[in-house]
Order: C-alpha cells, then sequence, then structure tokens
C-alpha cells in the first residue's frame, strides 16, 4: 500500500517552536553595523548551541555536491566560482563568515575535480577570512599548501581541508558564537546551490533538478535560523528577506515519501541498513525550477558583493 | 621528605594517567577510525564521550543525508572501552537501524539512505560503562537519478 506524505510539516513546526523558545537577547530592534573581527558574538541574538546545531549542522556538505556535479560529465568551469583575492572587500563579521563558507564550497569543488594549481590561491583567501573570525588556527596552510603542490597528496589535501572547517565549526558552536558558524554554513549552502543550479541550466540534469527540489524542507530549517539573527544584524536580515523570498517559491515544491520497511544486511563481512523508501519531487510547473535557480544567483550575488 | 615524594608520585600519577586518557581517545582514535574509512570520501567526524551510567541515554548528533546516496560509518573505540559503542540511526522518531545487529557489535556499517532530510545517530553502551569514540562518516557512492 502507498502511503504518501508531504514531508516536514510536523517537524517543521516543532523546530519553530524549539526555535523560539530557545532564543533569548536583544529586545532592541535598532540594526546596528556589525563592525568586523570577533564583535558579532558580543551582538548577536544567543541561540541555544544544541538547537542550532540539530538543525543546521552539516546541512551543505561540498563534497557531496561536488561529486553529485562531477557525475554529470560537465566538466570543472572556474568561472562559477567567487573568485579568490575577493576577501578585503568583506567588512563585517558576517561577510567574513559567509564567505569563507562560500571559498569552503568553491574548496570542495576544485579538489573533487583535482584542479590542485587553482587551490592555492584560494587558501590564501580561505587563511585570510578564517584569521579576521578568529578561527585561523584551526587551517595549517602550511601543509595544505604543500599537499596542494604536491598531486600525489590530493585525497589528503581533499580530507584535511574538510577536516579544517568542521573543527572551525565545532570550536564557534563552543564558544556560543554559533551566529558566525551558521554564516559559515549557509555560505556553504547557497554556494553548492549557486554551483547546482548553474550545471541544471546548463545540462536539464534530471538528479540536480530533484537536488534543488529536496532543498524545500532545508530552506524551511535555514529560514528559522536566519530569521532569529535577524532582529539583530543588519546582514542577517537582509537575508532573511531574500531566503522568505525562496521559500515563497519553494511552495511550488512537492516532496513524497513512499514509506518503506528498513532492512539489515550483511555483505561481505560488512553490514548495509538500506532505508527503502522512494522520495518523489514533483514542481508544479517549470517556472519553478527556473525562479528557484534565479533567486538562489540573487542571494548568492548579495553575498558575494 | 617521604611526604614529598608521594606527593610528587600522586601528581605525577594523575599527569600520566591523563596523558593517557588522551592517547587513548584523542588524535590516535581520530587517525584509527580515518583508516578504517579506506577510500571513501569523509565527510564528517563524531567525537564521543559518554560519562559512566549514562547507560541507553547516551548521546546524539544530527546529521543531513541525501536520498541516493550510500554513506559509511567507521568507528574507533577508545583501547580502555569496556565495551564497544552502540550507533543507531532513527528518521524522527523511527530506528532504521544500528550496528548492534547478528549478535554482535559491528565497528563500521553503511546506509543505504533514499531521503534527504536530518537524521539522529543516537550512540549509547549497552552496559552504561563510560567510553570514548570516534566515528567518521564517509561518501561511498551517490546513485544516478532514474
Amino acid at each position: 500500500m502507498k502511503l504518501q506524505y508531504i514531508f516536514g510539516g510536523f517537524a517543521v513546526a516543532s523546530l519553530s517552536l524549539s526555535v523560539s523558545s530557545c532564543i533569548s537577547g536583544n529586545s532592541n530592534n535598532e540594526l546596528a553595523d556589525i563592525p568586523a573581527g570577533d564583535q558579532m558574538a558580543d551582538t548577536s541574538l544567543i541561540v541555544s548551541g544544541e538547537v542550532v546545531s540539530d538543525m543546521i549542522q552539516n546541512i551543505s556538505s561540498p563534497v557531496e555536491m561536488a561529486n553529485e556535479v562531477k557525475g554529470t560529465g560537465v566538466g570543472f568551469s572556474q568561472n562559477l566560482l567567487n573568485p579568490a583575492g575577493q576577501e578585503n572587500k568583506y567588512e563585517t563579521s558576517f561577510k567574513k563568515a559567509v564567505n569563507l563558507g562560500v571559498y569552503a564550497a568553491d574548496l570542495g569543488y576544485i579538489n573533487t575535480f583535482n584542479k590542485n594549481l587553482v587551490v592555492v590561491d584560494y587558501l590564501g583567501s580561505i587563511k585570510r577570512l578564517s584569521d579576521g573570525i578568529g578561527v585561523g588556527q584551526f587551517l595549517d596552510f602550511n601543509t595544505l599548501t604543500r599537499l596542494a603542490k604536491n598531486s600525489t597528496n590530493l585525497d589528503s589535501l581533499k580530507q584535511l581541508s574538510v577536516t579544517s572547517f568542521n573543527d572551525i565549526d565545532r570550536y564557534l558552536r563552543e564558544q556560543n558564537r554559533s551566529n558566525v558558524s551558521t554564516a559559515i554554513v549557509v555560505g556553504t549552502w547557497v554556494e553548492g546551490l549557486y554551483i547546482t543550479s548553474s550545471v541544471v541550466k546548463q545540462t536539464g540534469d534530471k538528479g540536480l533538478i530533484d537536488r534543488l527540489g529536496e532543498q524545500k524542507d532545508i530552506v524551511e530549517i535555514i529560514r528559522i535560523v536566519v530569521n532569529a539573527y535577524s532582529r539583530s544584524d543588519r546582514d542577517y536580515k537582509n537575508l532573511s528577506t531574500k531566503i522568505e523570498e525562496l521559500r515563497k517559491i519553494y511552495e511550488g515544491v512537492r516532496v513524497t515519501t513512499e514509506m518503506g520497511v528498513p532492512e539489515t544486511k550483511e555483505v561481505d563481512g560488512m553490514l548495509v541498513i538500506v532505508q527503502n523508501e522512494i522520495t518523489t519531487i514533483d514542481f508544479a510547473d517549470d517556472q519553478v525550477v527556473n525562479n528557484i535557480i534565479g533567486k538562489i544567483a540573487e542571494i548568492r550575488s548579495m553575498l558575494v558583493e | 621528605m617521604k611526604r614529598i615524594f608521594l606527593a610528587l608520585a600522586f601528581v605525577l600519577g594523575l599527569v600520566c594517567s591523563s596523558l593517557s586518557a588522551k592517547a587513548q581517545c584523542g588524535d590516535e582514535l581520530m587517525k584509527a577510525a580515518l583508516g578504517a574509512m579506506g577510500n571513501y570520501q569523509y565527510i564528517k567526524d563524531f567525537d564521543i564521550k559518554l560519562a559512566s551510567g549514562a547507560s541507553k541515554e547516551g548521546t546524539k548528533f544530527s546529521v543531513v543525508l541525501n536520498s541516493r546516496t550510500q554513506y559509511q560509518l567507521n568507528i574507533a573505540n577508545g583501547s580502555s572501552n569496556t565495551e564497544n559503542v552502540i550507533v543507531q540511526i532513527f528518521d524522527g522518531d523511527k530506528l532504521l537501524g544500528t550496528n548492534a545487529a547478528n549478535g554482535k557489535v559491528f565497528t563500521a556499517f553503511q546506509f543505504l539512505c533514499s531521503k534527504t532530510g536530518a537524521y539522529k545517530l543516537h550512540v549509547y553502551c549497552e552496559g552504561g560503562s563510560e567510553a570514548c569514540a570516534r566515528a567518521v562518516l564517509s561518501l561511498v557512492k551517490q546513485i544516478p537519478a532514474n
């Protein structure tokens, strides 16, 4: 028997409640300029680290996005990326953090295509931005650069790149700087979607179009978190407006799941758990995909400008 | 004089014990988990620390997983653990599977995900003993859309 349900309703509703009940802080609605450096933690709302972790941790894996794009057979295109060397124009902590995330996604894309010569420039930008928000100690710039210059160590480069960003994320959450961590995650997520949607425009790849559609619930989670921070931060406020516009476009996407019974089996000594569900993505019409692609490009442009 | 020696020995013992615990639960565990991961692509790691008496409450992590994707979780147990940690994977309240299967506790399992969303990893020790472990999530393969 086919049991269909629209994924998300109860989960998102309870998420909303848990966020609003876990937020405390400034009732002053004045939007002040956020100074550069580490001041962001002092001026933002305090959201329970655990709640934010639950909602936004690992929302966007640059490794998975880049592999999916590479799997379509489309070649590497540096034009899709935020050019290295832009870091000097990012003055607020939000801008530094969000573009650190953007560069993290770019780095994942570059690494996946083994373009190690391009990596070095991006590592420089990443190092300067991470220093700017006080997390530069987690990036072993010299080792990363050495690995990038040695084409036999590319797997180590990929691994160290991702572990470094995970360490940054963990540290920021431990330091109650989840607003900075969230900006990095959102930057990575937006850039990943931007690269994905650019390849969709080129290829019309069905798998990537479904990936865009599947982001419906993730958009809702991001909307809730970004909206919480937007009350005391102008950059977050601007982003919140755009994410709300994106969420409205996603009303034209329906995600349905045909439930199944999970099974566990042993295959050649490896335990394998199979979920056995079927997810279907339906778009109200073709224009919905185009509107999603257009809005993502708009948000990305706002973040990297 | 004897008291000074005893005090020094006590402090030395504490330092050694602390360093030993770090070796059992620190970077070496991460290296072990990464080594067991093999050639798959690293995505994320989970630093697991279970207090004594935590029983099945254990600890929880959230992770977003994608449909049409096969993942692997490798778990490196601390050398002083008296039992291996058990990991359960949940979609909301629905238990999808666990590494405790077929009468043993596996130190790795793969998960073939068919729905993009936030999943919970529940980690605990059956006997509620104190334990540390490191789990590494990696990408095995992405299955093309039909």
